[in-house]
């Protein structure tokens, strides 16, 4: 049998951090950074004594990443604990949801190679995030910092529906934007607001019981996981293929040597202890409240798609680029309305912004200035202010040190030589100074022209208005 | 007065009602004409002391003289609000006590290797056997595969006591139990026997498990001079009725001022 006969199959566990100002069960900034332990009251540091009290915001997230992913949303929750050691574990047990998850049964649409397909969730349920471990520099030990303990999270569980690393990427993908767009988290992977536990098995094309899965936890990078369900899909068949056997078990995926390696610590299946949290009520979610959070949903990306085609005439290549963000989609809009013009406006987001963002490995919601710079930007070339090469330029600055483009080019001198009288000298100059061209043009090289220009525009920094530069050199010419 | 302080909802304790508050000084009043009590058959059968049995009929006694009605009912579950007591309070104190791992709070071993060596030998070294019962109790009937029976179950049976309560309190509108079968024993006469100890608590945990009012009133001494005390339990949030009750008796029999315990050395 070869890797063709065999299908992939792929179940994912998404956490997201919500972007709720306070933390859960108290009133503690979610802030991300801040110095160690900082954050932090005797309810998420677990004093004794102290007792949760649950954020009414994070349920109201947690309904809207429900409502946005065709979910079902209970009537009924609750909270429960789940009880285990680990240092960053203040409490020894995470206030979770176990069997009345707020919402069921919704799905996600992704397009595999042109075709449109729906990947199931099995559920969202709001947790507790934990705190972190500083591992000292001098293996003395590690230290905790409870900041993130109590920061509030979403768990995203999908069906085992995907069948290759690339449905994984689109399905990702796919989440992240939607929950861009809702407003209910950052989503920034370095800081870890978004993490995944992938499981993945294989079985042979046509079975219907599925192989046994392994699991790979707390991954932060698209990229990372892509590659680690290749690797790991390959591996179960060779595995399968040598008539082996795969063992259910918890990987670690090192990014380094690309190579799946059991856990060292392999203990025996986990036993949670799952039960109610007494010190907590059941959450009751009444039809007026879920219908308020539907009312309060902003537009969804495939809406904006078809604005941008219909009122903006763009093409759907670019309206699927841009609303492949929100911040890309937000920054189109705003920058658009500035200066009324989308078409450039859209060229800029998928050529130099996209650009400098890959260079740099930041994503869209790093992008440092405001749409209304941007629409400023576009409104300065379409003056013929600025050339479209000093633009670049003022992008970069822009990066840099985001300010508007108009003090910008003052500042650096960068308006565009636009006077008749100054475009004459300049040319003058620059006709003086290259006989052997103006030879050559007077000799029927129409080309001699074009190096003139890029000699004045060399001699200005680039500043000069090209057109005119080029008008005036034929006129000057023929004289 | 206390009870006025701490009387009302508090936003830091999801788990406390918002309701009205009342001023429960206002129902220290001396009359119970009329008040319906019942008396639950079933704690005052076997297992309950007989000097203890007598001092709770003198009460109910006077109560009748003082111009309440009298009458014995029936609360079946009540032998089963003992065990589910014990499964649910020692479910919650295994999670609870978890903090308690020589990480952040309590005492820490000195004596360890690796991160198990610090939650192992903290936890032996730091708690009490009556705690580690519990811990072990506790984490036993939350383990996956006995969940369903024991605490899943218990919460069930908690839901049966509280409406058999609810059905009771449609007749009357005290019920009256002894607070504790025996009076109390000697510093550790019972350590060694801890189901025995659980027992003592038959009478006040049902209360508890059912989210009833109880009110503790002496009643009398034994032969040894030993307090013996009965309990009033109310209906939900109906303090003001108990303590009503309690302070009818207490004012006419001026037990408490008769008393002069004697302390040994
Ligand atoms: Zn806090």
């Amino acid at each position: 049998m070869s890797r063709e006969d065999y299908e992939i199959v792929i179940g994912l566990e998404v956490h997201s951090e919500l972007s709720t100002k306070t933390k859960i069960f108290c009133s503690c900034p979610t802030e991300f950074g801040g110095e160690p332990n900082t954050h932090c009251c005797p309810v998420c540091m677990a004093m004794p004594g102290t007792l949760p009290v649950l954020n009414e915001k994070v349920v109201e997230y947690a309904i809207k990443a429900g409502l946005a992913t065709n979910c079902e949303i209970a009537s009924i929750s609750k909270n429960d604990r789940k009880n285990y050691f680990y240092p960053d574990l203040p409490k020894a047990y995470q206030i979770s949801q176990y069997d009345m998850p707020l919402c069921e049964h919704g799905y996600i649409e992704i397009e595999v190679n042109g075709e449109k397909k729906k990947i199931g969730l099995t559920r969202i349920h709001i947790e507790e995030d934990a705190g972190k471990l500083n591992h000292d520099d001098y293996g003395r030990g590690s230290l905790v910092d409870l900041n993130r303990a109590g920061v509030p999270l979403i768990e995203i569980v999908s069906e085992p529906d995907l069948r290759s690393s690339e449905e994984v990427d689109l399905y990702l993908k796919k989440l992240k934007s939607i929950l861009e767009y809702i407003e209910v988290s950052d989503c920034k992977m370095q800081e870890g607001s978004l993490r995944a536990d992938v499981n993945v098995s294989v079985r042979k094309k046509g079975q219907k019981e599925f192989g046994t899965r392994t699991e790979m936890k707390n991954m932060n990078s698209f990229r990372s996981i892509v590659r680690a369900i290749d690797y790991e899909a390959e591996r179960q068949i060779e595995v399968l293929e040598d008539g082996g056997k795969i063992d259910q078990e918890t990987l670690r995926w090192d990014d380094v040597s690309g190579k799946t390696f059991p856990m060292r610590d392999k203990e025996d299946a986990q036993d949670y202890r799952y039960f109610p949290d007494p010190d907590l009520v059941a959450i009751k979610i009444s039809e007026e409240m879920k219908e308020n959070i539907r009312k309060s949903l902003p537009e969804m990306p495939e809406s904006r798609k078809e604005r941008y085609i219909n009122e903006y005439k763009l093409p759907e290549y670019d309206s699927n680029i841009l609303i492949s963000s929100k911040y890309f989609s937000d920054l189109f809009e705003g920058a658009t309305k500035i200066c009324n013009n989308p078409k450039s406006v859209s060229n800029w987001i998928m050529t130099d912004i996209t650009k400098e963002l890959n260079e740099k490995e930041l994503e869209p919601s790093d992008i440092p200035f405001t749409a209304e710079e941007l629409g400023k930007l576009v409104v300065l070339i379409d003056k013929g202010t600025i050339s479209s090469s000093i633009a670049k330029k003022v992008l970069d600055e822009m990066f840099k040190e985001p300010r508007d483009p108009q003090k910008i080019i003052e500042e650096k001198g960068w308006v565009q030589i636009s006077d008749e009288g100054a475009i004459k000298e300049i040319v003058l100059k620059i006709i003086e100074a290259n006989p052997q061209s103006v030879a050559d043009f007077k000799a029927g090289k129409d080309k001699a022209v074009g190096f003139l220009v890029g000699q004045a525009m060399k001699e200005t920094k680039g500043k000069a208005n090209p057109q005119m530069l080029n008008k005036m050199f034929i006129e000057e010419l023929k004289k | 007065m206390l009870l006025n302080l701490i009387a009302g909802h508090d936003e830091k304790d999801s788990t406390s009602v918002d309701i009205e508050k009342k001023d429960y000084t206002k129902a220290l009043k001396k009359d119970v004409k009329g008040l319906k009590i019942g008396v639950p058959k079933e704690y005052f059968g076997e297992g309950i002391n007989e000097e203890v049995r007598e001092k709770v009929k003198e009460a109910i006694k006077k109560y009748e003289e003082l111009g309440a009605t009298i009458e014995e009912c029936s609360l079946d579950i009540a032998d089963e609000a003992l065990a589910v007591y014990y499964i649910i309070a020692c479910a919650e104190a295994s999670s609870n006590l978890g903090r308690f791992d020589g990480i952040r709070y309590g005492y820490r071993t000195k004596n360890f290797k690796t991160l198990k060596d610090i939650y192992r030998n903290s936890r032996s070294e730091g708690f009490g056997p009556e705690v580690k019962r519990r811990i072990i109790l506790g984490t036993y009937v939350l383990s996956s595969g006995y969940y369903d029976a024991y605490y899943k179950k218990a919460q069930k049976v908690r839901t049966l006591i509280r409406k058999e309560f609810e059905k009771l309190f449609e007749k009357y509108d005290v019920l009256l139990t002894p607070t504790s079968p025996t009076v109390a024993y000697e510093i550790g006469t019972k350590s060694n026997n801890p189901l025995e100890m659980y027992l003592a608590d038959l009478c006040t945990v049902t209360v508890n498990i059912a989210g009833l009012p109880g009110i503790s009133v002496p009643c009398g001494v034994n032969s040894k001079g030993m307090p013996i005390g009965m309990q009033l339990i109310g209906k939900p949030f109906d303090e003001e009725t108990i303590l009503r009750a309690a302070y009818t008796y207490e004012q006419d029999t001026k037990f408490r001022e008769n008393y002069k315990p004697e302390f040994k050395k």
